[in-house]
């Protein structure tokens, strides 16, 4: 893959710095994790770069720069001047037909306004970005041993782009010139840019003898995290023999160097991110690497993942091999390996298995009544504990529809909170026992029914519509309660205490399992396989 | 069912073997009036995809009020078909939200727990779901330590504990760690996640219908009875239809009397690329109760027949099954004659020559060892032998024999037949061991002789 020049440059400079930081890391392991980590993520070594002063950019996608402009110019500034003159009763001055403009309600563009006029001056440097960039800092690097451009002839401007690179657009100009390094080669700008996917630098009199083109760099608000990984290879049958040479490629994130797992004498180190694995003896064929990743914050769009498989600014890792590729997003390893049996790949973060994540070890249940409670509370400190779970019926926060009690909660929540334990509130809105009484006398509530015996039983069926649509309710009275106590965890019933209003197995057994787990569950034990029709214990 | 078969009511009784008139006769039926395998299996399948439907339900609603917090899945039991639950598709739920599984009813016997949580912690590394270990009730004090390397050597996020006196105990008004507690100080370092390390997996055989063992008793059982032998993933029919079979080189299959046609086809896929089959007394049909694709992969030929009668045992291969040629007289009742030509014999009936009890053969690059003799995992009252656990020893001498002649790589280093109330647990950090016994216990392992004091954890390397 070519790479445009500067942002080799920028990524040979960067990866230096963290490849010294790394050499620093073999004297005191996991100390000093180089002057790059912990430092704001530089998010312009992953853009498509322009630059006026070549004739060829390095990558032909820079072209796409030249053409949004063009369209701004001539397309969505006449459109936004137009609507910003007429009335939103209008149409749209020329006919519909297909074409991106269209896909934007007339009533957005109207709200937006009218566009800022087209720069002065000419396009000198741009950036553009396959997604939408947060950004909050631009440098300008001018050329050295040439003076810089007086500031007031150099425009920057950045593009929010809500719909992609082929949808409308607006630009806003970026005025904050924060600082200048001395020598004046170097010019910083500070702001909060959202959703942008393009940057670009205007000089006014380019035509002159002296246009220089600035070089960009720009950062978003994520500093660079570190993980180390093992990614091993060749354990299926029929690869064992196979040739795993390759390489690693960073996408928003730095490669390190790169060691064969421990005992693989067929894989060597070739250079910084690549190798050859050809097999030999040892049990796991594999490299072991250091990787410097962000993690972007979750974004969400009315509580839903915005991206839901993986922010357009997460650090993915494509491994390159002469069997087989595979791309990965770092943060996955977060939450466990990642198999990919169908390209032969496991990943894992190094030393997971070295006992490095803590087990959290959950007690129940303790009260703010219990006498010697924070002694009790003390002693689980003591052999590791780390929270304590509550239960949290529906029928105890609701005993009137609509009138919320957490009083009981709220007290229990502060103690814990005392101790340094967290809370983990266990919601029980299933069961029949915690059912409160408004719900139960509902005319419209629906019963189970059992198959086998003919016969309904005292205990509402969940999928009920009516049923779920009050426990939704309790759900977000819930929320507002437990986040004002701090909570941090939740559990809820969840699987085999629902049973349909006809169901399949038709013992009243079953319904003995409508309740929380450890009900049913010590019935079982003592040997109890049901429940009689009638008996209580099917109820509660 | 109306989407299953397109609104033809033609083809769901063609497929179910029934008579509906239309799809309104179709009601859920109780299993012993099911009018097909299929017909229950398919179900069951509703049935416990509107249980997963319903846990989607609750987690959505879940997330939706609280984007930013852990949130677990309880669960419970042992995926038995009444109950409902479907573990494998309610970690794909949880994987969905960001949210884990916590699995509930451990006791205080190890190999136990490792059969009521094992499939739980194989679907949630396997999805990426986190996971919790929950027991039903009081555990005793040894068995918190169990469940304690339990829940560090599966990887679980989360050890629930009740709050009983075994942890800490209330004389007066004075309170004092209980001997459980006791445990809990002693390994306080031990409280953290490992990453275990898995050849070996045992298939949960989903479409099972009844969750016996011919001779033996639960699966549950079965299951708690290979962990006293070797660590293993619990893989269920949904994670072979989707290749978690690619992690693992040794599948053991025991139990298995219905499988999907699917699952048959990636077991047989595999062990063609390689893998190494035990089949303990297994031979599974499909739903349409055809086994021609489990037949053909374990050398069963159309002339085939079963065998019956009292004999002794004979090995064919003494030194590939060392431990069990080393036994006294073994009796067996039950072989097969008229097996495939490429069969290799490895027990045998004494009084008919040809009467095969256990074999291998070889498929594409893999192996499939076949076992039918006894399955005499425990003596029990009503044995009409001696209970010398003859079907772990040919799956130990089996892994064993695999490792020498080359097909395997190593034998597990968790493998260990003989010292009972020893678990081992290798991880990526190294093998971890745990003596659940009074008395200080040696194995024997790659890495040597191993002395573990009772009562205790033990990181071995």
């Amino acid at each position: 893959m070519r790479e445009n020049m500067q942002t080799k440059q920028i990524r040979t400079v960067a990866a230096a710095l963290w490849l010294g930081a790394m050499s620093g890391l073999c004297a005191q392991p996991r100390q000093d994790p180089g002057r790059l980590l912990g430092q704001p993520a530089e998010l312009s070594a992953w853009a498509y770069a322009y630059r006026a002063d070549m004739k060829i950019q390095e990558k032909p996608e820079a072209a796409f720069i030249l053409r949004r402009l063009d369209r701004l110019d001539r397309v969505y500034r006449p459109v936004s001047l137009l609507l910003a003159q007429g009335s939103g009763k209008k149409g749209l001055p020329w006919p519909r037909q297909e074409g991106d403009w269209q896909l934007l309600p007339k009533k957005a563009i109207w709200e937006r306004g009218e566009l800022l006029p087209a720069p002065d001056g000419a396009l000198r440097s741009a950036l553009l970005w396959e997604g939408r960039m947060h950004l909050n800092r631009l440098e300008l690097s001018w050329p050295k041993g040439e003076p810089a451009p007086p500031p007031q002839d150099v425009e920057v401007r950045v593009y929010p782009s809500p719909y992609g690179w082929f949808g409308w657009q607006s630009d806003q100009r970026v005025t904050a010139l924060s600082e200048i390094s001395e020598g004046g080669s170097t010019w910083i700008y500070g702001g909060d840019w959202d959703g942008v996917d393009m940057v670009a630098v205007f000089l006014k009199n380019a035509g002159n003898s002296f246009s220089p083109s600035p070089q960009i760099r720009a950062y978003g608000p994520e500093n660079w995290e570190r993980m180390d990984i093992e990614i091993e290879w060749g354990f299926q049958e029929g690869t064992q023999r196979s040739d795993y040479s390759g390489r690693l490629d960073g996408f928003f994130g730095l490669v390190g160097e790169i060691a064969p797992l421990a005992g693989d004498s067929g894989t060597a180190a070739e250079g910084r991110s690549a190798w050859t694995s050809h097999a030999r003896a040892g049990v796991r064929r594999g490299i072991s690497v250091s990787l410097l990743y962000i993690r972007p914050a979750d974004e969400r769009i009315k509580n839903l993942p915005k991206y839901p498989y993986g922010h357009p600014r997460d650090t993915r890792i494509t491994l390159w091999t002469r069997a087989g590729n595979m791309t990965f997003l770092v943060k996955s390893l977060e939450g466990g390996p990642i198999c990919a049996p169908e390209y032969g790949f496991f990943v894992a973060r190094a030393g997971a298995g070295l006992f490095s994540q803590p087990l959290e070890v959950t007690v129940c249940s303790v009260s703010h009544t219990d006498k010697n409670a924070d002694e009790r509370l003390e002693l689980f400190k003591q052999v590791g504990v780390t929270s304590i779970q509550t239960y949290i019926s529906w029928n105890k926060v609701e005993e009137e529809r609509g009138v919320m009690n957490w009083s009981e909660y709220d007290a229990d929540a502060a103690l814990f909170k005392k101790h340094g334990l967290k809370w983990v509130p266990f919601v029980i809105a299933g069961p029949w026992y915690v059912t409160p009484e408004f719900v139960r006398q509902d005319p419209e509530i629906v019963l189970l029914r059992c198959l086998e015996h003919a016969r309904e039983s005292a205990i509402p069926s969940t999928l009920e519509p009516a049923a779920s649509r009050v426990r939704t309710r309790v759900f977000k009275k819930v929320r507002r309660a437990l986040l004002a106590a701090g909570c941090t965890r939740v559990y809820q019933p969840g699987n085999h205490r629902r049973l349909r209003r006809s169901h399949l197995f038709g013992r009243w057994e079953l319904a003995g399992r409508i309740p929380l787990p450890w009900g049913i569950l010590v019935r079982r034990r003592a040997g109890r396989s049901g429940f009689p029709p009638g008996d209580e214990g099917a109820l509660s | 069912m109306k989407e299953l078969y397109r609104r033809d009511i033609a083809a769901l009784n063609r497929s179910w073997k029934s008579r509906y008139k239309s799809f309104e006769e179709v009601m859920p039926f109780l299993p012993a009036e099911a009018p097909s395998v299929r017909a229950r299996l398919e179900s069951l399948r509703w049935y416990r995809d509107s249980m997963t439907e319903y846990a989607d339900f609750w987690l959505e609603s879940a997330r939706q009020y609280f984007p930013g917090t852990e949130i677990y899945l309880c669960t419970g039991g042992d995926m038995a078909p009444e109950h409902g639950s479907d573990f494998s598709a309610q970690a794909k739920v949880a994987s969905k939200y960001g949210a884990g599984i916590r699995i509930t009813n451990e006791a205080s016997s190890f190999p136990q727990n490792v059969a009521l949580t094992r499939l739980v912690g194989s679907v949630g590394r396997f999805y990426g779901a986190y996971f919790g270990h929950e027991p039903a009730s009081a555990v005793t004090p040894v068995g918190m330590l169990g469940r304690m390397f339990n829940a560090v050597t599966s990887g679980a996020r989360q050890l629930f504990l009740y709050n009983t006196p075994e942890l800490v105990s209330e004389q007066g008004n004075k309170l004092s760690l209980g001997e459980g507690g006791l445990f809990h100080l002693r390994y306080k370092a031990w409280q953290k996640r490992a990453v275990p390390v898995i050849d070996v997996g045992l298939l949960y055989p989903t479409s099972s219908d009844t969750h016996t063992i011919r001779e033996y008793g639960t699966f549950r059982d079965l299951v708690a009875e290979v962990r006293r032998l070797v660590d293993f993933e619990l893989l269920d029919e949904r994670l072979i239809q989707e290749d978690a079979l690619a992690k693992i080189r040794v599948l053991v299959m025991a139990g298995a009397d219905i499988l999907e046609a699917a699952t048959l086809d990636k077991i047989g896929s595999w062990v063609a690329a390689g893998g190494l089959l035990f089949a303990l007394d297994s031979r599974p049909q499909d739903w349409d109760g055809a086994n021609r694709s489990f037949d053909a992969l374990a050398g069963f030929a159309p002339g085939s027949d079963e065998i019956r009668g009292i004999t002794e045992i004979v090995v064919d291969e003494p030194d590939r099954l060392p431990s069990l040629a080393s036994l006294p007289s073994v009796f067996v009742s039950r072989a097969f004659t008229g097996l495939a030509a490429d069969v290799e014999p490895y027990l045998s009936m004494g009084y008919a020559a040809k009467g095969r009890v256990a074999w291998r053969r070889r498929v594409g690059q893999g192996y499939i060892y076949a076992y039918f003799g006894p399955m005499d995992l425990k003596q029990r009252e009503d044995s009409w032998l001696v209970a010398y656990n003859i079907p772990f020893r040919f799956l130990r001498d089996g892994i064993e024999d695999c490792a020498r002649s080359g097909p395997l790589k190593k034998a597990p280093l968790s493998l260990n037949l003989t010292v009972s109330d020893v678990y081992l647990v290798e991880t990526a950090g190294g093998l971890l061991a745990l003596n659940m016994s009074d008395e200080t216990k040696t194995v024997e392992t790659d890495l040597g002789s191993i002395e573990i004091p009772g009562r205790s954890l033990l990181k071995i390397k």
